[in-house]
């Protein structure tokens, strides 16, 4: 029994009419966010350029050690800081804000609100970034690791993240949806999370021992509240909105949620193993380091099964490839943290290169991959404008692959062969440094690669701000879609 | 799971420019719009339903007792003062002792006065160097420790009269027999060591009362108790 022809075609017409009206509420929602997201992810990119350079430069000097040595100002000590503060706290945290704009109104169906707050923000947060780049650069460091910044900056950073959080909770208050999706929960507790963090490391309340567990507390909690929830959130975004399926539970996503929320944040004295504070509080933080198997499980499984059957994707999708290796990063990069956590392994890794791979696990394969992949996604919606030339995605996707790899294999080795190398008293200690030195340009070569792959992105990025290059009609994807349909 | 599949292919290219129309052949607007949104991305994700696999709540729970079985034999008692964990073969053997070492002691506790070089300061702090009241026994300098000296004092033929603060509550037995062991054996005196259990058997010869006289030294010297 099926219906006259012509009530399916009225059917049709409604359903359609339904799809356009949805299409055109998704624009004027994108139009509103537009100005202040390219404002944050265009100051994310050049930080990312910046770090990047400081970055190389940093290796380099590692394998050259007298290389522009002469002068306080571009020696290591000051510029591996402004390395790690512009890569934290300019590209991640910019481009990672810029993402949870168009994210806030996307996920809340509504325009954003007070975007006044937003510009405000944006330009405070590159000043306080200047300013506390300068500062470490003259010799004036806070010199606790992720806190070199001077009060100064710090200050004018948090006040920059307070008020880009307030825009974000007006928006979220006026959201014309029912159900709050998953990546906004981890927005929502980061954008609260954040700023009492920040704030209370860079307060300056606690001296000597205490000072260091506070360093520690608030290092590996930057990462918890901050950085993770940037990485989560995209992932949980963007994997089933390019699949185009619902994520797969619902349940797992509390569970891996809550269990984040109650574990992740004692994790930092593990950073302290070995040092002089009681026993009981660095094994609580390794206990809680291995619950992290928890939530990383339950994300990982959720992700897995949202994607299983549909992982061929990667071929075609620009952004899935990016954000499915940050997601996969993800789990290895939890999984091998917890692991690090123990004294039986701290006992050869700590103290040695195998920590700064880690490091970059985290920090560039899972956050910023699934941040490349945001991008890639959100610019052509603001900018009204494609990514002109497809292939160099395709470049920067394997320089950076391929850097991070490099990157990450020669540290975890040279840094294991390090470590048991430092644990045997025989050997003396200028043969464990000298053992060192192929991993160290293994290092600079994966370092050039990424810096190589962020200059294409960059590049790229100002050919669609300026809607330059050869215009497209269509969404990017890797292959013809004849290909693509053909057997 | 062929129609999940043909989800996954790229959405067929628009057609462009003069070839996009619609069934009348005829180009519209809304069309352009529609197809150039539509075509461009799904709806916007939602959440499935599906239960949680039984083994991750499992390996979740199963984690947790290993974890609170690590954080009971780990935990260092949650004492404050507990650093690191003690080493199972060390706790077995009993408690342990720890080294007390001789020129520690002096350096904090005896080098203001007497001198980094045992010389003392002429007519106020006497000489340990070659002192008859150090090297002649080892109970007197015990009892000097324990419960100090104050008074004129004859040392190498030369008189003092200053006041020896007493240590009986401030270092215990280990200290002082490390320190007396060290001052008299460095600076080329030639004294026997002293033990813990002579500075206890001295603890119990005398209550705690106030400085000795060097009259009081001598006759004990002389005729022990």
């Amino acid at each position: 029994m099926s219906r006259p022809p012509a009530e399916r075609q009225v059917s049709r017409t409604i359903a359609a009419d339904q799809r356009l009206s949805d299409e055109l509420t998704r624009i004027g929602i994108d139009d509103s966010a537009a100005s202040p997201t390219v404002l944050f992810l265009a100051s994310g990119v050049a930080w990312l350029l910046i770090g990047s350079l400081m970055g190389l430069i940093a290796s380099v000097k590692l394998d050259l050690p007298d290389w522009l040595g002469g002068a306080g100002p571009i020696t290591f000590g000051r510029l591996r800081p402004v390395h790690l503060n512009a890569v934290t706290y300019g590209w991640i945290s910019l481009a990672g804000s810029g993402m949870i704009v168009w994210l806030m109104g996307r996920l809340c169906r509504t325009h954003i609100r007070w975007t006044a707050l937003l510009f405000l923000s944006a330009i405070l947060w590159n000043i306080g970034l200047f300013l506390g780049s300068a500062l470490v650069i003259l010799g004036y460091s806070g010199g606790m690791e992720w806190l070199e910044f001077p009060l100064p900056a710090a200050a004018v950073i948090a006040l920059a993240f307070i008020l880009f959080a307030l825009s974000m909770f007006r928006t979220f208050a006026a959201r014309q949806v029912e159900h709050v999706y998953v990546s906004l929960w981890y927005i929502l507790a980061s954008l609260t999370w954040f700023p009492l963090l920040y704030v209370i490391a860079n307060a300056g309340l606690y001296q000597g021992v205490g000072e260091a567990a506070m360093n520690w507390w608030y290092g590996h909690n930057a990462i918890t509240v901050w950085f993770t929830p940037i990485g989560l959130a995209g992932a949980y975004y963007f994997i089933p909105k390019v699949i185009g399926r619902p994520i797969y539970s619902y349940y797992l996503g509390l569970l891996g949620f809550w269990s984040f929320a109650l574990f992740y944040n004692w994790n930092g004295l593990h950073h302290l193993v070995g040092g002089p504070l009681p026993t009981w509080a660095i094994s609580v933080s390794i206990v809680a380091s291995l619950m992290m198997f928890v939530p990383v499980l339950a994300v990982a499984v959720n992700h897995h099964m949202t994607a299983l059957g549909h992982l061929s994707m990667i071929r075609y999708s620009p952004t899935l490839r990016f954000v499915v290796f940050g997601a996969m990063s993800y789990t290895a990069t939890s999984f091998q943290g917890s692991l690090e956590a123990t004294r039986s392994v701290q006992e050869v890794a700590h103290f040695t290169h195998y920590t700064v791979g880690h490091a970059h696990l985290g920090m560039y394969a899972f956050v910023t991959m699934v941040l490349f992949g945001a991008v890639y996604y959100i610019m052509p919606r603001i900018a009204k404008w494609e990514w002109p030339y497809p292939n160099l995605i395709k470049v920067h996707f394997w320089l950076s692959a391929a850097g991070i790899a490099i990157y990450f294999l020669s540290l975890t080795l040279g840094g294991w062969l390090q470590g048991l190398a430092m644990n045997t008293p025989s050997i003396p200690f200028i043969d464990t440094v000298n053992l060192t030195k192929p991993y160290l340009w293994g290092r600079a070569v994966g370092g050039t690669l990424m810096t190589i792959g962020h200059c294409v992105f960059a590049y790229h990025f100002l050919l669609v701000i300026h809607r330059a290059g050869p215009k497209r009609f269509a969404p990017v994807w890797f292959r013809k879609a004849e290909e693509v349909a053909a057997p | 799971m062929t129609q999940q599949k043909q989800g996954d292919s790229p959405p067929p290219t628009p057609p462009r420019g003069k070839d996009f129309t619609d069934e009348r052949g005829e180009e519209t607007d809304v069309q352009r719009i529609h197809m150039n949104v539509v075509g461009r991305e799904k709806e916007e994700p939602g959440e499935g339903f599906e239960p949680t696999p039984w083994w991750v709540w499992t390996a979740s729970v199963l984690l947790l007792f290993i974890m609170g079985f690590y954080l009971g034999r780990y935990g260092g008692s949650f004492s404050a003062v507990a650093h690191e964990v003690e080493d199972p073969g060390v706790a077995a053997s009993g408690p342990v002792k720890t080294e007390v070492k001789g020129d520690v002691v002096f350096a904090g506790v005896c080098q203001a006065c007497h001198q980094a070089s045992g010389l003392g300061i002429p007519g106020q702090y006497p000489p340990l160097v070659a002192s008859e009241w150090l090297l002649q026994d080892g109970e007197t300098p015990i009892r000097i420790l324990l419960y100090g000296l104050q008074g004129e004092i004859g040392v190498k033929g030369k008189t003092f009269d200053n006041k020896m603060p007493q240590f009986h509550d401030k270092l215990s037995s280990d200290e002082i027999a490390a320190v007396l062991t060290h001052v008299r054996s460095a600076w080329g005196n030639k004294g026997g060591a002293v033990t813990a259990a002579q500075v206890d058997s001295v603890r119990k010869q005398h209550a705690v009362r106030a400085p000795w006289s060097a009259a009081e030294l001598e006759a004990l010297r002389k005729k022990p108790p």
